[in-house]
C-alpha cells in the first residue's frame, strides 16, 4: 500500500504550509488540516496537492474553530497536470466562528488540466449551528458545555482520523466519552 | 471569349474562417458619419464630449476617468491582456447621426446585418422595446406606448443623458466609481451607447426589454455604458445579446452596467455573449440593491477570446438578495474567466450563485468569485456551486473562489466539482442509437440545464443551439 498521511496543524498566530507533490502513479494521500485559532491573531494555512501523474488519490480535510479575535485564513489548491489521468482529490474545509469579534477566510482552489479525473472542493464558513445547541440544552447541558461538545464533536471529524493517537488526544478536548 | 472559367482565388484568412462554421462571422461595408482617431489622448476624449454636446460635468467627468486610467495599473490576473494593441482602437465610431424611430429608417446595410443576426424576429415575438447597438450609436429603437405610459423610460445612454440629466447626474458612476479598475475608468472616459433604464415605483415591467449589441469595425472598441434605475418595488427584466462579425485582429469591448435596485425591486439582467474569436471582453458589472430589493445576474459566455467578467451584487439593505447564475463555454483559444462577486453588509441578506462551465478543443474556463459577508451583516447566508466539465484532454478548468467572512452569525456553503462527461451515460444514450457527438451535446444541455431554464424562452433555444453548434466536431 502507498497510502501515506499528512498532518498540519496550526494553533498558534503565524504562517503554516504544506505541500504535497504526487510522483508515482497509485500513490495515496491524505491531508489532515487543524486550525486552533483562540488568541487574536492572523492564523494562515496554506495547502497544495499537485498532481504531476496520474493514477493518484488524494484527500485533504481541514477543520478550523476562531475565537477571540482571531483571524483565520485557509487557502487550499488542487492542481492536476496535464496527462495526469485518472486523478481522484477531493478538498474539504470547515471553519466555524464562535463569536463576533473572529473572521475566516476560505479560498478553495482547482487548476485541472487533464480530463479524465474526478476533482471537487467543498467549503463551509458559519456558526454554531443553533438546532445542535438547543438539542443538547434541552437535556439538561449548559449552554457552554454544549457549545464545548459540538466543537468538539466538530474537530473530531479530523482527529478520528489521525493515524497518530498521541496527536489526536492531544488536540482532541471536549470528547464525548 | 468566356470559354474558360473564372478563376477564383480563396483568401487563405477567409478559409480559415469559414471552417469556424461562425453563422455570425459576416463584414458589411458601411460608410461612417464619425471615425476618430486610433488611439486615445486627452484632447480626443474632450472632443468626443464636444462632438456629443454634453454637459460640463460629463466632460469633466470623462477627463478626469481618462487621467486614472493613465494611472491606474492592468489588473494582474486573469486572462493574458498583453496580446491587446491599444494604439490601435479606435475609441469613438458614428454610423449615422441620430437615433432612428422606426425600423424604415434603418439604412439598409444595418437592416441587412439585424436581419441576420434575428433581432426584427426578435420584435415580434412581442418583446417590450428593442434597442440595438450597431457599434456605438444606438441606431434603433422602439418602445411600446403601453410602458412609456407607465412612465417606464428605456432610451439610449447618450439621448437618456439629454432628456433626463438629472436622473442620470445622480447615479452615474455612482456604483462603478471612475477608479475602480482600470477598464472602468477607460469606459468612463470613452463611453458611447448602451441603455439607460428608469422604471417608476411600483411598475412591473411584464416584458423583458432587449437591447441586441454588435462590433462591426474592425479594430472597433465598444464602450457601452448602461444605466438601469428600478425604483422601490418595481419590477424589470432587461435582455442583453452580443455577437461580433469575424475579423483578423483583436477588438476590445470594456462595458460598464450599472445597476441600483431599490427598495422591494426586482431586477434580472440576462447576457448572452457570442462575440466573435478575437474579441476582448472586460467588463464591470455592478448591482446595488437596496433593503428587500433582488438582483439576479444571468450570464452566458460562449464567444470572445478571453472574457473577464463577475457581476456583482452589493447587498446594502436588509434582507436583499442576489443572484448570479453563470454559463462559460471555452473552445479553442478562448478563455473565459468568468463568476460572480457578491458583498454582504446588511443583516440577512442572501446570495446564490451556481456556475457551469465547459472546456474543450483546448479552451480554458476558469471560476473566479467572491463572497464577502462584512461585519454587521448577521443572519446573511450565502451559497456558492460551481461545476466545470472538461472535455478532452487538451482543455483546462479552474477554481479561484474567494470567501471572506467578518461576521460570525452567517451561514457559507461553497461546492465545485470538475469532471469529464460519464462514459455510462455515453453509453446509455449511444446504445439507444444516438451518435457520439449527439449524445456529447445532449449530456452537456442537460448539464446546462438548471441555469437555461431560467433563461427567456427564445434565448434558451438560441443557447441550446450555440451550444450545439459549438459541441460539433469536438469529439475526437
Amino acid at each position: 500500500m502507498n497510502k501515506t498521511q499528512k498532518v498540519i496543524i496550526l494553533d498558534e498566530p503565524g504562517k503554516k504550509e504544506l505541500i504535497v507533490d504526487f510522483g508515482k502513479e497509485g500513490e495515496e494521500v491524505e491531508v489532515l488540516g487543524l486550525v486552533l485559532a483562540d488568541k487574536p491573531g492572523d492564523y494562515y494555512m496554506k495547502i497544495v496537492v499537485d498532481h504531476h501523474v496520474g493514477k493518484t488519490f488524494g484527500r485533504v480535510m481541514v477543520r478550523g474553530v476562531a475565537s477571540n479575535g482571531a483571524r483565520i485564513q485557509v487557502e487550499g489548491m488542487i492542481k492536476i497536470d496535464k496527462e495526469a489521468n485518472g486523478v481522484d482529490d477531493f478538498l474539504e474545509m470547515r471553519l466555524l466562528l464562535l463569536d463576533s469579534k473572529s473572521q475566516a477566510v476560505a479560498e478553495p482552489k482547482l487548476e485541472i488540466e487533464a480530463n479524465e479525473v474526478k476533482a471537487s472542493h467543498a467549503a463551509t464558513v458559519g456558526k454554531i449551528d443553533e438546532e445542535e445547541l438547543f438539542y443538547l440544552t434541552s437535556r439538561g447541558i449548559d449552554r457552554t458545555k454544549s457549545e464545548e461538545l459540538i466543537v468538539g464533536g466538530f474537530l473530531d471529524q479530523v482527529l478520528s482520523r489521525m493515524d497518530d493517537q498521541v496527536l489526536a488526544t492531544k488536540y482532541g478536548k471536549g470528547k464525548i466519552e | 471569349m468566356s470559354r474558360f472559367a473564372k478563376i477564383v482565388k480563396l483568401d487563405q484568412d477567409a478559409v480559415k474562417s469559414l471552417s469556424e462554421s461562425y453563422q455570425l462571422g459576416h463584414h458589411d461595408d458601411f460608410v461612417y458619419a464619425y471615425k476618430s482617431e486610433r488611439g486615445l489622448s486627452a484632447q480626443m476624449v474632450a472632443d468626443l464630449s464636444l462632438r456629443k454636446n454634453e454637459p460640463d460635468w460629463m466632460r469633466d467627468l470623462r477627463i478626469r476617468a481618462f487621467s486614472l486610467y493613465e494611472m491606474m495599473p492592468m489588473p494582474n490576473f486573469g486572462g493574458d491582456l498583453g496580446q491587446i494593441n491599444w494604439e490601435e482602437i479606435y475609441y469613438y465610431l458614428a454610423p449615422t447621426k441620430n437615433e432612428s424611430k422606426t425600423w424604415a429608417e434603418v439604412p439598409d446595410a444595418i437592416k441587412k446585418t439585424f436581419d441576420k443576426i434575428g433581432v426584427p424576429e426578435a420584435e415580434k415575438e412581442m418583446l417590450a422595446g428593442v434597442k440595438a447597438q450597431y457599434d456605438s450609436e444606438v441606431i434603433y429603437g422602439s418602445l411600446r406606448k403601453s410602458l412609456s405610459k407607465k412612465g417606464v423610460v428605456f432610451l439610449g445612454m447618450d439621448e437618456g443623458l439629454k432628456q433626463y440629466p438629472e436622473l442620470v447626474k445622480e447615479y452615474f458612476s455612482k456604483i462603478v466609481p471612475l477608479a475602480d479598475n482600470k477598464l472602468a475608468a477607460l469606459n468612463s472616459a470613452v463611453w458611447s451607447g448602451g441603455s439607460f433604464i428608469y422604471v417608476p415605483k411600483n411598475v412591473d415591467v411584464e416584458l423583458p426589454l432587449q437591447a441586441y449589441f454588435r462590433i462591426n469595425s474592425e479594430n472597433a472598441g465598444q464602450f457601452e455604458r448602461t444605466l438601469i434605475i428600478a425604483d422601490e418595488g418595481s419590477k424589470v427584466h432587461y435582455v442583453e445579446g452580443c455577437s461580433a462579425p469575424a475579423y483578423s485582429s483583436g477588438s476590445l469591448h470594456a462595458a460598464v452596467v450599472e445597476i441600483i435596485v431599490k427598495k422591494g425591486a426586482k431586477v434580472q439582467y440576462t447576457t448572452v455573449q457570442n462575440w466573435y474569436k478575437n474579441v476582448y471582453n472586460l467588463v464591470t458589472k455592478r448591482a446595488y440593491v437596496e433593503e428587500e430589493g433582488e438582483m439576479r445576474w444571468i450570464d452566458g459566455n460562449l464567444g470572445s477570446r478571453l472574457t473577464m467578467k463577475y457581476p456583482a451584487c452589493v447587498l446594502a439593505g436588509r434582507k436583499a438578495r442576489g443572484e448570479t447564475l453563470s454559463i462559460a463555454m471555452a473552445g479553442s483559444g478562448q478563455h473565459q474567466d468568468a463568476g460572480a462577486k457578491m458583498i454582504h453588509l446588511a443583516p440577512e441578506t442572501t446570495s446564490q450563485i451556481i456556475s457551469k462551465s465547459i472546456s474543450k478543443n483546448g479552451g480554458r474556463a476558469t471560476y473566479r468569485g467572491m463572497v464577502k459577508i462584512n461585519k454587521g451583516a448577521k443572519g446573511a447566508k450565502s451559497k456558492v456551486v460551481c461545476d466545470a466539465l472538461i472535455l478532452d484532454e487538451k482543455s483546462r478548468s479552474d477554481t479561484y473562489p474567494m470567501n471572506m467572512i467578518f461576521e460570525n452569525e452567517v451561514s457559507l456553503e461553497h461546492e465545485a466539482t470538475v469532471s469529464k462527461v460519464g462514459e455510462d451515460q455515453l453509453f446509455y444514450l449511444m446504445s439507444r442509437g444516438l451518435p457520439e457527438h449527439e449524445a456529447e451535446a445532449m449530456i452537456v444541455n442537460g448539464f446546462l440545464e438548471p441555469i437555461m431554464k431560467q433563461i427567456p424562452l427564445e434565448y434558451a433555444v438560441e443557447m441550446n443551439r450555440l451550444v450545439e453548434m459549438e459541441m460539433e466536431g469536438s469529439v475526437g
